[in-house]
């Protein structure tokens, strides 16, 4: 079967913050520094930096093995060369008290074809949100904890990963920070920039080969003159991003027209990945802790929550956290471990956008705590408003303000 | 607020334990030495680096504390910490109480090492913070015991905290600039009762500030002025020649949660020459990246003529005026869906050459019912009730040149005329003000403002007879 990677390769720019012994950034003067003295250690890296944080990047990559030593070597490498100014190189999906989302994005290649790649990312659009369920890891944010096991998701993470909407094949166009992003003709590789940045090496590995394994899988065939879409598929995948940023892998999907808990779609996911998997050296098998992940049902979230039990102030859990995955196997022991822990039934999406709303909440701001595109946000609104939940009014300066109505004005 | 960096010395397991989900866990004591503060912008008290304290802990096994690692201290533990080597203190008096009851005092509120500058009267108590810039920290309505402004304590980007208060930038509204945590010097008197700073500025050098905040003792007002003066810069060789002359841009930033609630009840009222501004507060998803909304047109306000801005809680009624003067403020700045409500008043940039000065003032009233309109505003403050009754007072501010200024007064229906005695505050212009006593069982007190065409008209309600 025709596939439009030739050949199939991988790489990823892996965004990790380097901090003091105080939890504070070192700086971006620092990172370019450390970032040189790593290219120069190790030639074929192509690390570099990312505004305040230093984004790993192992070059183009054929091989499972290759990737896993690679890996090794520049984790291993960096940490050691941060140690010497006492500085902790510390992947985390969000720094539970600063600014900036920090991600795992994995570039899949070599592609050429700018239109049957995007017909490719269209379809990831339903797989996006078992990756972000996989590998959240941001379950405090600025000082806020509780709603979400990946914050950096459920904020778009900040517009550095935006839900993604479908492109015609034929009328798109190269667009920036989409969930999966195509980034011909600047560069042969489909993006995944949804993943939070892995705090555990081996994992960042997995979660490169199994998106590479995944995106191999559906690439056969591809139909670059039509345009498909199920609207209710597109509906229910955004529902799906935003439940897996809440629950990880305790989250059940909205998926082929039932509910299943996502752990079970991974299974089916892995299996469709096997093809590409074997392609790059690689076996099912070998991807030992996402098979952990799902026998549990736990994330990276999942273990730094349990840590938050015992370390309530994010500051002082920021510190200690770091110290842990200071032990790069810090959280294969976690798994080891942890009790399996139950899906979740899901809270309904109609609840969560009701529960946003206040007096005179704006347009604007609901479209930011809102997962759906506004063509289903604007129905979600109306069904609310026909129900007699919320009144709108329309303000020339904000747009539409939604207000909630009290017990008494809704009997009237 | 205030978070220690400790280094483990020593460790000692006390207990061993495991949970439902049979995780294990253990219990152990250590003993820590003190390195820093958490966050470098904050302050350590003198004398904390290198004194040892024993904390407890819980750690997931087998990622227990060794001696040797760093741990962060949360507020609670850093307060306790900083109590066991530096005792808390009673209140300190620094003026001899004013015969009519303006007190000033100082005392470390919070616990952080560092002691604060209090101002009180029967209507309010006023928290200021010498070694963070001076600033208004916390603005307590007496009768209800509720502070009116917010410190989130959040942190962003270079080590900045978001402290909260009334916080002053002279690098624009967009940077912090240095003076949000400037160690600012107690001394020089200008007015009574004040609290008077002054601060060499590092950055801007030559550039020395004086600050001056006080009250009225019997006023739910809170006047702040602020003056920097340029002494030019240490002549070298090398810079002989350099243009003796610097640009500040003055922004005061007032952090707020009227009621004690940073919510959607906050609002905003706006008076520009072009309408009157209600706006509401909403907390966003997410904070906003690439200058936080600085740019968006819907939040900037230029043109308020009357040199004032209303900031309310529209359930409990607690609110805050912030007056100015018109002509120095270039535009106000309402940050309506930042993390929590606040208010920069953006001033233009002045130039200042060598051994010029520039004041700035503002000033903070207190109320519990508002009435205003483009041009005007009318205010009730109602203070802590004593044996001889409560106090009350009517304030109003203006855009209109009036030369006297007078209300209607109704005490539970009774009416009478009361005339308002205009007062004029350095850097922010007049009001006219009265203060009377209530009588302790006064069910609703109404006062109407009538003048022209303008009309303004508030209402309290008191105790239930």
């Amino acid at each position: 079967m025709e596939t439009i990677f030739r050949p199939l390769t991988v790489g990823y720019d892996w965004e990790m913050a380097v901090l003091q012994e105080t939890m504070e950034s070192a700086g971006e003067k620092e990172i370019v520094r450390l970032a040189n003295e790593l290219r120069t250690l190790l030639p074929w890296s192509r690390v570099g930096i990312d505004l305040d944080l230093l984004e790993a990047r192992l070059g183009i990559i054929r091989d499972w093995q290759e990737l896993l030593d690679k890996n090794r070597s520049f984790f291993r490498e960096a940490k050691k060369l941060a140690g010497r100014k006492n500085y902790l190189i510390f992947p985390l999906g969000a720094r539970p008290t600063e600014q900036m989302p920090i991600g795992s994005h994995i570039h899949v290649g070599s592609v050429y074809d700018y239109p049957a790649a995007v017909v490719l990312a269209n379809q990831m659009t339903k797989y996006v949100p078992c990756f972000v369920a996989l590998m959240c890891n941001s379950p405090l944010s600025r000082f806020e904890v509780g709603e979400y096991k990946s914050y950096r998701v459920a904020h778009d993470a900040e517009w550095c990963s935006s839900p993604q909407p479908l492109h015609h094949p034929r009328f798109a166009r190269p667009s920036w920070g989409e969930d999966t992003s195509v980034k011909i003709p600047f560069k042969p590789t489909i993006e995944l920039r949804c993943g939070d940045s892995t705090s555990d090496p081996r994992l960042m590995c997995e979660c490169t080969v199994l998106a590479a394994g995944v995106m191999y899988g559906l690439s056969h065939n591809l139909k670059v003159n039509s345009f498909e879409c199920d609207p209710d598929e597109f509906f229910w995948n955004s529902v799906n991003r935003w439940r897996a940023a809440k629950y990880g892998l305790q989250a059940t999907f909205h998926w082929d027209g039932g509910e299943k808990p996502v752990t079970e779609i991974l299974k089916e996911m892995l299996n469709l990945a096997a093809e590409g998997l074997n392609l790059l050296g690689a076996e099912i098998k070998d991807l030992t802790t996402i098979a952990k992940m799902i026998e549990k049902r736990q994330t990276q979230a999942d273990f730094i929550l349990t840590l938050y039990e015992l370390d309530k102030d994010p500051h002082r859990l920021l510190r200690t956290i770091a110290t842990i995955f200071q032990d790069e196997e810090a959280f294969g022991k976690y798994l080891d471990m942890a009790p399996i822990l139950p899906p979740v039934a899901p809270m309904d999406i109609r609840d969560h956008i009701l529960s946003k709303i206040a007096i005179g909440s704006r347009i604007g701001e609901l479209s930011f705590f809102s997962p759906l595109a506004p063509w289903d946000l604007d129905r979600v609104l109306e069904e609310l408003e026909r129900d007699g939940l919320i009144e709108v009014q329309y303000d020339p300066i904000w747009g539409r303000m939604y207000s909630r109505l009290q017990e008494d004005k809704r009997r009237g | 607020m205030q978070r220690l960096l400790v280094k483990v010395l020593e460790v000692k397991r006390e207990r061993e334990y495991k949970n439902r989900q049979g995780l294990q866990f253990s219990q152990v004591e250590c003993l820590v030495k003190v390195k820093d503060t958490a966050r470098k912008a904050l302050r350590l008290p003198k004398g904390m680096k290198g004194k040892t304290t024993k904390i407890s802990r819980q750690c997931l096994l087998p990622w227990e504390i060794k001696p040797g690692d760093n741990l962060v201290l949360d507020p609670q533990e850093s307060r306790k910490v900083i109590a066991e080597l530096i005792p808390p203190t009673l209140p300190q008096r620094i003026e001899q109480p004013n015969p009519r009851q303006a007190l000033l005092y100082s005392q470390d509120v919070n616990h952080d090492g560092f002691k604060e500058n209090i101002l009180e009267n029967s209507f309010l108590k006023a928290v200021i913070a010498p070694h963070y810039g001076a600033r208004l920290w916390e603005l307590w309505t007496k009768g209800k015991d509720q502070n009116q402004l917010f410190g989130s304590g959040n942190y962003d980007k270079d080590g900045y905290v978001e402290l909260g208060g009334v916080e002053e930038s002279i690098s624009g509204m967009e940077k912090p600039g240095e003076l949000w945590n400037a160690n600012y010097k107690r001394g020089g008197s200008q007015r009574q009762p004040a609290f008077n700073y002054h601060f060499s500025c590092k950055k801007e050098e030559g550039l020395e500030t004086k600050k001056s905040i006080g009250i009225e003792p019997d006023d739910p007002i809170i006047y702040q002025v602020s003056e920097f003066k340029y002494k030019g810069k240490e002549k070298s060789k090398k810079k002989k020649r350099e243009k003796e002359e610097i640009s500040i841009e003055y922004c005061p930033k007032v952090f707020f949660a009227m009621g004690g609630e940073a919510n959607f009840h906050n609002l905003f009222f706006v008076p520009t020459r072009e309408k009157l501004n209600k706006v509401r507060y909403h907390k966003p998803a997410w904070r906003r990246r690439w200058g936080g909304g600085f740019w968006d047109w819907r939040k900037k306000c230029p043109g308020i003529d009357p040199g004032f801005i209303l900031l309310s809680n529209e359930i409990k009624g607690d609110s805050l005026a912030v007056l100015f003067h018109p002509k120095k403020v270039s535009f106000v700045w309402l940050g309506t869906n930042s993390r929590s409500p606040r208010l920069f008043l953006s001033h233009s940039p002045q130039k200042l050459k060598k051994g010029t000065k520039v004041s700035y003032g503002v000033l903070y009233i207190l109320a519990d019912a508002f009435d205003l309109n483009q041009q005007s505003l009318l205010l009730l403050s109602l203070g802590e009730g004593s044996s001889s009754g409560r106090p009350l007072a009517i304030t109003v501010r203006t855009l209109r040149r009036y030369k006297d200024c007078s209300v209607t007064l109704a005490i539970d229906g009774e009416e009478r005329k009361v005339i308002l005695r205009p007062k004029v505050y350095p850097e922010v212009g007049k009001v006219f003000y009265r203060l009377l006593i209530l009588p302790q069982d006064f069910s609703s007190v109404s006062v109407s403002f009538k003048k022209g065409r303008e009309s303004l008209r508030c209402q309290l309600k008191g105790e239930v007879k």
